[in-house]
């Protein structure tokens, strides 16, 4: 809400900071999971994943691309290569990124795979 | 999952003087700051904060709680609305 005078007016809130001569700051976090349960190789992981995340959030477009990687609005999904040394280990650990405007979706998603993933392909 | 109705826009530059300053305040003592080619690097525990300009990006290792408080102190140190 912009109020000039005694005008008030209701407009985006790109418009807004556009408006007021601001300027966005734009602030993204990264972070890892470790999935252990999941099924290598990456390929197949990722579409486990994928598949795992379309059932919960039904009502957000999640994409899975060529290199795997899978994006739900601002929020990317990759698979992190293991350290030579971890080959063997079982399950793989995943990076999150997403902007702080997605944060609500972000910490969902880093909730989701962190607990719903393991219990729930048990 | 609820829809997502709360997206928060942020506006102005980060102070990282205060900024560092702050996380000393809140125990996170072991702060090292390094110029980048870009602008500053926070390194931090494991967790690596790249400052340029009018944008930041935290790169962490899956501590939530660790990411929710440098989160929470960064956003009390731009100097936007």
């Amino acid at each position: 809400v912009i109020i000039k005078g005694n005008n008030m007016q209701l407009v985006d809130s790109n418009d807004a900071i556009h408006e007021l001569k601001l300027k966005k700051h734009e602030l993204r976090f990264t972070s890892t999971v470790h999935i252990p349960n999941i099924h290598r190789p990456t390929s197949v992981a990722m579409n486990q994943l994928h598949g795992h995340l379309k059932k919960n959030l039904r009502s957000h477009n999640i994409s899975i691309n060529s290199e795997e990687n899978i994006l739900i609005d601002s929020v990317l999904l990759k698979a992190q290569s293991p350290a030579e040394e971890k080959t063997d280990q079982e399950g793989m650990d995943v990076l999150v990124s997403w902007s702080m405007q997605d944060e609500e979706l972000g910490t969902y998603i880093m909730d989701l795979l962190r607990t719903g993933f393991q219990t729930r392909t048990t | 999952h609820e829809e997502v109705v709360h997206r928060p826009l942020l506006c102005g530059k980060l102070n990282v003087g205060s900024f560092v300053e702050n996380l000393k305040q809140e125990g996170l003592a072991d702060v090292k700051v390094e110029e980048g080619s870009a602008g500053k690097i926070i390194l931090l525990q494991d967790t690596v904060i790249q400052i340029e300009g009018d944008s930041t990006h935290i790169v962490c290792q899956g501590n939530e709680t660790l990411r929710v408080k440098l989160r929470d102190i960064l956003l009390k140190n731009l100097d936007g609305i």
